[in-house]
């Protein structure tokens, strides 16, 4: 009896990883053809909403994206993003409540000052400015959300085809 | 060894020097510590002083080699020593000093800013760059110029051709932004003024390919000293700084181009807006690494958008801290309609 | 009776280093051109932008050859067990499996008796004793050390005052002295190693008499060399210097007066041929990563820094007073020998003029 239970579970498993290892490979030779890493902040009020609610309306957007959440677009030093550029990401994207909207009133006019002073900054040392922007996407705007992000999916899609 | 006599280094009298001992003799009794130019064992270098008694303040030198900016020593020293200090600054040095007081790092009335009018300061790496190595024995400088004494030969240089890169867009060296005492220099700068951030202009015209090539080779030469992080007047987090901690990682220890050109982004962003481009981190690097450009750069972007010089004024709010609801200077991009 | 030497013409250098370049991996001492700095690079960088310089010290000292500033001591991986998700295994991956099979032995060329007495300095800390670096040991074993005598004394050598002198080469494995036109060796190791360099190369060099006027010109360049390293610093008594440094470290006035210009950074410390701290740390990324080692500095402020909180050493005059100890005193009472070679690189470097004989003066 208890050998069989043992013997059904290791089938089991044996499926299992089987399925899991597939999957991935899969995924892997599909992804390799075209694959960019783009990163995304995204403050939980408004933007981390607004992606939410394109996927709830199942609105199609890339899957190159890995979005991180922060409490808001204030939140946000620079060297984040830097540290993104120099730990291999093709594109960086910070999203955040429109000014004069911003959860916690002030953090998103902080936000725009550093960010517009990291995007100029960028050239200097190398890094096409393009790489990296910021909007500001709102709780509803889940269809903004879907044209930004699809967008600059495919702005840093070209760019890695030009090979800077 | 050699730092108590006169070293053949100095025989620039001047008149200002007399006068600059002078205000500080006048001045000695309330304060607790000076801080001034000495002359130094080292050929064609001038070392801080710290003055303690009265009779040390005949070893302050002060001439066109005084590189050195003084204000480094003004955050720390201040939290030593309970009394008043007073520090010697050349003009672009008290532009550190009013930086710290206006973001209340130090309090006005602790430092007593004896701003000293400049004729211009020699880049020594300059001179040594041009001999060709550090065989130097022994400089005399004056008005005529420099004469070098070195191990295999004897050089006449004439002083206008190796200023300082900050010297030729200074224009307030006999006009300072702040001192509590300033003394009048009779000697005035001799050089071609150049307009300010021309060469960062011409550095932004380089390809990124050329660009990112060109700070690969110079940051495989960084030995992560920390010099630049501890010379410069507004670190002041050198004992708790986050490219040393564990946890949270911001930076690996391991020393490669990379991670030395992280270093100086961590350096950057904590300067932005605040480094009164002084260059001491650029004169300290021991492997000749031109770190002010990354400063310039960050800091006339500011000036574009926000209009703002840090080190002019103690009252005026740095940029990054505070807002404007409309930007007038800040043009968003619109990725919906791309 | 005349005196066989054997000499080595400049023009047969490049091509010795060139030969010699396919059997060992050498470094020499190059300039780049661009900034003027000198330092040990590998004889591949030899070109038009790094040219040969063998008068100039170098900006720091060669132990990053034998003693790397990063060096990977492992890797290691967790690994997860589907049947017990709780339990992580360690998979260690040593270094060696996977390494240089094609391992050269190293020659040092151009180096000056100061920095082969800083690679002695080296092999009493890691390679002898009990405690023995093998990754080190890997590095210095059969590695031949050529050093040319100084002709050029800077004012910040003091190698005379310490022990040594521009022409010891009691530490090196071939000692030569530049005679204009050629090197005469005027010191070459009874070991197997430098026995073999010099049969496999052996028609780049030349047995003849040593001539009188030879002679006195090698003299005269040792006696010129030595007199004006002698004018720097006076001698250094090191059986009495440590117990003065052990009488004077209450004296806590003077220490605050000498290092009252320090910024407490590295430059010291990492240009210096004998300064072996070193710390160790682990990086992960996911469920991988290395140990490695680095270089210290003990004139940081984290460097005595405790998990509590409390640092016995947090001002600047206890760090920098523990690093001449350090030199002068320490390792002398542990391995008979001064841990300060005086090649003067350190008062080369200093951001505000720290001189070390200034502060080791300031005790006497």
């Amino acid at each position: 009896m208890e050998n069989n239970i043992d013997a059904e579970r290791a089938k089991v498993e044996k499926v299992m990883n089987e399925k899991v290892i597939d999957e991935n490979i899969m995924n892997e030779v599909s992804a390799q053809k075209d694959k960019v890493r783009i990163v995304a902040f995204l403050c939980n009020w408004c933007s981390y909403a607004g992606a939410d609610s394109a996927g709830t309306s199942r609105l199609r957007q890339p899957e190159d994206v890995r979005i991180i959440r922060v409490p808001c677009s204030g939140r946000i030093n620079p060297l984040f993003i830097l540290k993104a550029f120099s730990l291999g990401a093709d594109g960086v994207m910070v999203s955040g409540c429109h000014p004069n909207d911003c959860h916690y009133s002030e953090g998103n006019f902080y936000a725009r000052r550093r960010l517009e002073i990291l995007k100029e900054f960028l050239p200097a040392i190398g890094i096409d400015s393009k790489r990296f922007v910021y909007q500001w996407v709102s709780a509803s705007e889940g269809q903004k959300w879907q044209k930004v992000i699809t967008n600059f999916t495919k702005r840093i899609k070209n760019l890695k085809v030009e090979g800077i | 060894m050699k730092e108590k006599e006169n070293p053949a280094n100095m025989k620039q009298k001047s008149i200002i020097e007399s006068k600059l001992k002078e205000k500080i003799i006048e001045k000695f009794d309330n304060l607790e510590l000076v801080i001034a130019y000495s002359g130094s064992s080292k050929a064609l270098r001038v070392n801080p002083l710290f003055i303690e008694k009265e009779s040390d303040i005949d070893n302050i030198v002060f001439n066109n080699l005084c590189v050195n900016n003084l204000a480094a020593y003004a955050y720390f020293k201040s939290r030593e020593i309970k009394g008043k200090i007073g520090i010697v600054l050349k003009p672009c040095d008290a532009k550190s000093i009013v930086q710290l007081i206006s973001e209340q790092l130090i309090s006005r009335d602790k430092i007593l800013s004896i701003v000293t009018g400049c004729s211009g300061v020699i880049d020594y790496k300059k001179i040594y760059k041009f001999i060709g190595g550090l065989k130097v024995i022994s400089a005399d400088i004056d008005d005529t110029g420099i004469r070098l004494k070195t191990i295999d030969k004897d050089y006449n240089l004439n002083l206008n051709d190796f200023y300082a890169d900050k010297c030729y867009s200074c224009k307030i060296y006999d006009n300072p932004v702040y001192s509590d005492e300033f003394i009048e220099n009779d000697k005035k700068p001799n050089l071609e003024p150049v307009e300010e951030y021309v060469d960062i202009e011409e550095f932004e015209r380089l390809g990124l390919k050329e660009i990112e090539s060109y700070w690969k080779s110079e940051f495989s030469r960084c030995i992560r000293c920390y010099a630049c992080r501890n010379i410069c007047p507004l670190e002041v987090c050198r004992d708790r700084c986050i490219a040393q901690l564990e946890s949270p990682q911001w930076q690996s220890q391991k020393i490669n181009a990379a991670e030395g050109k992280f270093f100086q982004m961590i350096r950057v962003f904590h300067l932005a807006g605040r480094c009164t481009e002084c260059g001491e981190c650029e004169r300290v690097c021991p492997a000749n690494i031109p770190l002010v450009k990354l400063m310039k750069k960050v800091n006339k972007d500011i000036l574009k958008l926000f209009g703002y010089r840090p080190g002019y004024s103690i009252d005026e709010k740095p940029p990054l801290l505070t807002f404007k609801n409309i930007e007038e200077n800040i043009k968003e991009e619109n990725l919906v309609n791309e | 009776m005349n005196k066989l030497i054997t000499i080595l013409r400049k023009e047969n250098l490049k091509p010795l280093l060139e030969k010699a370049g396919k059997n060992y991996d050498v470094y020499l001492p190059l300039q780049d051109k661009k900034n003027g700095i000198v330092d040990f690079y590998e004889l591949s960088y030899m070109s038009e932008n790094y040219i040969l310089n063998l008068e100039e010290k170098t900006r720091r000292s060669q132990k990053f050859i034998f003693f790397p500033q990063t060096e990977k001591i492992f890797d290691f991986e967790y690994i997860k067990d589907l049947q017990k998700p709780d339990k992580v295994q360690i998979k260690l991956k040593d270094k060696t499996e996977s390494s240089e099979k094609d391992f050269k032995k190293k020659v040092l060329f151009g180096l000056k008796p100061c920095d082969t007495a800083g690679i002695k300095c080296l092999d009493l800390v890691f390679g002898e004793g009990d405690k023995k670096d093998p990754a080190y040991i890997q590095k210095r074993a059969g590695s031949i050390l050529i050093s040319i005598g100084c002709s050029m004394i800077y004012p910040d050598c003091f190698c005379m005052a310490v022990g040594g002198s521009p022409f010891n080469f009691e530490f090196s494995d071939i000692g030569l002295a530049n005679l204009g036109a050629y090197f005469v060796i005027l010191k070459k190791s009874e070991n197997k190693e430098v026995a073999e360099f010099i049969k496999e190369n052996k028609n780049f060099f030349e047995e003849r008499d040593l001539s009188t006027a030879e002679e006195t010109k090698i003299k005269q360049l040792i006696s010129n060399s030595e007199e004006k390293c002698r004018l720097n610093w006076k001698e250094i008594d090191a059986d009495k210097i440590n117990l003065i440094m052990d009488k004077n470290f209450k004296d806590e006035k003077t220490w605050r007066e000498v290092t009252n210009k320090c910024i407490s950074c590295a430059a010291c410390t990492y240009v210096c041929p004998t300064c072996v701290c070193f710390s160790i740390g682990d990086e992960l990324r996911d469920m991988s990563g290395e140990r490695y080692k680095c270089w210290d500095f003990c004139t940081n402020y984290y460097y005595t820094l405790e998990a509590s909180g409390h640092n016995p050493r947090s001002e600047i005059y206890q760090r920098y007073r523990n690093k001449i100890n350090c030199k002068y005193n320490y390792f002398y009472k542990r391995n008979k020998i001064l841990y300060c070679v005086g090649c003067g690189r350190c008062v080369d470097v200093c951001p505000v003029g720290i001189d070390i004989r200034e502060v080791v003066e300031a005790f006497l």
